[in-house]
């Protein structure tokens, strides 16, 4: 694929956020094709919201976003956008394989019907996330994890240039967490941008190359060790660390606790 | 009376097989559209429009205009409008369809009652005049369901993903908001449409109904549709018929119809549950 | 307020108070009684008994149906300002009583024609009864003779209540009566032209047996069997069949009725929709007057029945 931009997602000096409250303020950011970036930060500090101005589902109120060297919706058939779990409608009466076909619609443009290629690039996105069997089943009948891997397949079959993933690894078991970041790891290195939001430190130190520390603004943007620096951590989390006796703190990422209360001490 | 006879006899009147073919038609419409409103529990906004229909109509019926156009003026305004309203709100709002339901019909009440009428005509509005379906009137309705299909056989699959799953559809680039604004007319109009066969009070038992049962008893949407729309057929055929043998009005026929069909639909899932309880606990 | 405007003000109260229906005449308001009767033709049956020596208005305007009539809060002020109310009763308009109420009229003012009729032959409604019954048909005054029974009921009350008018309306009702008996006489003459077996008619709603009785005329069906209500399917269905086997080639709608569904019988037998009987108001001219809408019903029914 020739890339004629430099970088694969650009905001500058972004602002966003819902009603009257800003969730993003001065956000500027680039990524470039082939990363493999984890967003992480407090809950409100605006991981999701930056998603979705990424994903064309927002508006910023002020600042720009390109995707792919274009202004956002320009490429939206480029871009494949995983939603959190819970916000599907898992009663939905659809099957594991009609979900993943949905992905193929920018494909298939406004009257096309799916054809050979499309049943092939849905029937290699269920392989790739071992749900071959599984493709008649109706999601609400899924495990967690297999839901999970449901809309990672979506996305693959879709062939997108750009991943955007939202808590794609939270609450999931070990075993499908390994899963999913092996086929992110191999889009990435097939140049593929990849951008997810989590919670999960760990993961995020362990399995992708970059991170930024988002709390309402970009704390830090750099290779993935930097979740592990303690002045990164505080400014990003304020007062949800809890110093443990003998050095170290503790991460409260409770939802009950949102950004700028000061409830820990230093 | 010999079963054959019960059945062939009403249809050597030309005005039968007609509200039999008009029955039939929005059956169908009402159970396809339907099926989108009770996925995504619509269902109030439904009866909302269809009440919100009973101004237009009694103006167009005021100003000796089509009667349709007057009632899919209003129908499509008010669907196109809660639209907004959700939107803005961000929630679906109740109270505020609620508002917009009863100001609207209220408001044709008031203008029905200033001026001079015939009951007849009113109770034709709220409970449909499917006896009095003529040729013209048939022609429309089949043309009108026939288009009202297409579209969404055309658009079917950018529906599906858009009500399913929006954030994903939108990411992907569809136009989730004017796919949401074609289905609120799509209901409009399936509702317009079908306000002659049962009426404004009855239309919205016609587009819940049958796609409820259908999706107590199948799984997959596609099956769902197919379901509510051979429901919707069959509650229209002998509902029609009902209403010949027993004198009573054709869209209340119809409408209990599908609604006996849906509580025997109903206790066959609580008896099926039952019964697969009762073998898992059986195994262990 | 410019005089411009209140001069189309006057001149708009002035049209609106001449709307739903006034038969005065100056002459009228010189004895200052005032009669309101519910139907237009009631109005002009009392203005044949009483000539132009009363103000005579009615309530239930052109082209409305009297049966389901709605009265609004301004009628109720035309009832208070009568002297005497007249209505038909048997269920024809009813609603009446709810105007005299709310007018606190006393119901010694009213005078209820269809009831006054001592050894009238009534008829009754199959398909309504009452808790005291089957109903009688109301619409008495479609025959001639029955309808000379109300002028008298009519001239005798204003006479009772006007004693010095009485030579004025004992004149007016001598001529009214004989108009009445020379219609009668002529619509007999027309009927009497067309053999026995052709005298069917269908007509819109059940208004016609007194007529019918009167003239040997068979009823074959009619469209509607109860104002307000539409016919059922099997309804619909036994008129079509009765048309057939009659041979009925016209049939009969009423100003005041939606024709829909007479429209689509008529379609499917191969008859025709004539325009308008008068049955239970009167309308434009010549039926504006009760011996014209009369002679008005004759002429299309007997033509009906030639074709």
């Amino acid at each position: 694929m020739m890339s004629d931009y430099l970088n694969a997602i650009e905001l500058i000096d972004v602002t966003a956020g819902y009603g009257d409250r800003a969730a993003i303020s001065s956000v500027s950011l680039n990524l470039v094709p082939g990363s493999l970036t984890a967003i992480f930060g407090p809950n409100g500090g605006g991981k999701s919201t930056l998603l979705k101005c990424i994903a064309g589902l927002m508006q910023p109120w002020s600042g720009s976003v390109e995707v792919l060297g274009a202004a956002v919706g320009v490429n939206a058939k480029r871009v494949a956008y995983v939603p959190q779990a819970e916000q599907v409608d898992w009663s939905f009466p659809v099957s594991v394989g009609e979900v993943v076909m949905m992905g193929r619609t920018p494909a298939l443009g406004p009257l096309g019907r799916p054809g050979a290629a499309d049943h092939a690039a849905v029937a290699d996105a269920l392989a790739r996330v071992d749900m071959t069997d599984l493709a008649r089943r109706q999601i609400g009948e899924l495990s967690g994890g297999q839901r999970r891997r449901v809309f990672l397949a979506r996305a693959i079959a879709a062939d997108p240039e750009i991943y955007l993933l939202d808590e794609p690894v939270t609450g999931v078991d070990p075993t499908t967490q390994e899963k999913i970041m092996n086929i992110l790891d191999a889009e990435a290195a097939r140049g593929r941008t990849v951008i997810a939001t989590t919670h999960d430190l760990a993961c995020a130190a362990q399995r992708f190359h970059d991170v930024v520390a988002l709390a309402g603004r970009v704390v830090a943007h750099g290779p993935a060790q930097l979740v592990l620096d303690q002045s990164v951590l505080e400014k990003t989390y304020g007062g949800h660390l809890v110093p443990l006796a003998g050095g170290g703190v503790v991460l409260l990422d409770d939802p009950h606790h949102s950004h700028g209360a000061h409830e820990g001490h230093e | 009376m010999n079963p054959l006879d019960l059945l062939l006899t009403p249809l050597g009147y030309d005005f039968f097989v007609r509200a039999l073919i008009a029955s039939a038609l929005v059956g169908v419409a009402c159970a396809i559209v339907g099926s989108f409103v009770v996925l995504k529990g619509m269902s109030f906004i439904g009866d909302a429009v269809s009440h919100a229909a009973f101004p237009g109509i009694v103006i167009a019926y005021l100003i000796g205009a089509p009667i349709i156009l007057g009632g899919a003026i209003a129908a499509i305004g008010t669907a196109l409008g809660i639209g907004a309203i959700t939107r803005r709100s961000g929630l679906r709002s109740d109270a505020i369809i609620g508002v917009l339901f009863a100001g609207m019909f209220a408001l044709g009440v008031a203008i029905f009652s200033s001026i001079p009428n015939y009951v007849g005509d009113l109770f034709h509005f709220l409970f449909g005049d499917v006896l009095g379906i003529s040729v013209g009137d048939l022609l429309a309705l089949i043309l009108l369901v026939f288009g009202l299909l297409l579209v969404l056989r055309l658009l079917w699959k950018e529906l599906l993903f858009s009500t399913f799953d929006p954030l994903g559809a939108g990411a992907a680039g569809l136009p989730v908001r004017r796919l949401d604004d074609l289905l609120l007319i799509l209901i409009a109009v399936t509702i317009v449409i079908s306000l002659q066969a049962v009426g404004i009070v009855l239309v919205v038992a016609m587009i819940t109904t049958p796609a409820a049962t259908a999706q107590l008893l199948v799984k997959r949407f596609t099956a769902m549709i197919q379901v509510a729309a051979l429901i919707g057929v069959s509650a229209a055929v002998v509902g029609l018929y009902v209403s010949y043998s027993l004198d009573i009005a054709s869209g209340a026929a119809i409408v209990l119809l599908e609604t006996l069909i849906f509580l025997l639909a109903l206790a066959f899932t609580l008896i099926r549950s039952r019964i697969y309880a009762a073998r898992g606990a059986a195994k262990i | 307020m410019s005089r411009r405007l209140i001069a189309m003000l006057v001149a708009l109260l002035a049209v609106v108070a001449a709307c739903g229906g006034t038969t005065s005449s100056p002459a009228a308001s010189n004895s200052g009684y005032r009669v309101v009767a519910t139907t237009s033709v009631f109005a002009d049956l009392a203005r044949l008994a009483l000539g132009d020596t009363v103000q005579i208005d009615f309530i239930v305007p052109a082209g409305i149906d009297v049966h389901t009539f709605e009265p609004a809060p301004s009628d109720a002020a035309k009832i208070a300002a009568a002297d005497l109310i007249l209505m038909n009763g048997l269920g024809l308009d009813d609603w009446v009583s709810s105007l005299i109420e709310a007018a606190q009229q006393s119901d010694a003012n009213v005078v209820r024609l269809g009831e006054g009729l001592e050894g009238y032959g009534f008829q009754y409604l199959f398909t309504e009864s009452s808790n005291s019954g089957r109903a009688r048909d109301p619409h008495v005054w479609l025959d001639p003779t029955a309808a000379e029974l109300y002028l008298q009921q009519i001239a005798s009350r204003v006479v009772e209540d006007r004693p010095e008018l009485t030579s004025v309306i004992r004149s007016a009702l001598e001529k009214g009566r004989s108009s009445l008996r020379s219609l009668s006489q002529e619509v007999q003459l027309i009927f009497s032209a067309i053999p026995a077996d052709r005298r069917k008619i269908v007509t819109f709603h059940d208004a016609f047996r007194y007529y019918a009785r009167a003239y040997g005329i068979t009823i074959v069906g009619v469209a509607i069997a109860s104002p307000g209500q539409d016919p059922s399917a099997r309804e619909i269905a036994a008129l079509i069949d009765a048309i057939r086997a009659s041979g009925v080639t016209t049939v009969f709608s009423e100003v005041q009725f939606p024709s829909k569904v007479l429209t689509s019988i008529a379609a499917e037998t191969g008859a025709t929709v004539l325009a308008d009987l008068y049955s239970d108001a009167l309308g434009a001219a010549p039926g504006d007057t009760y011996l014209g809408a009369m002679r008005a019903n004759a002429t299309a029914i007997a033509s009906s029945m030639q074709q």
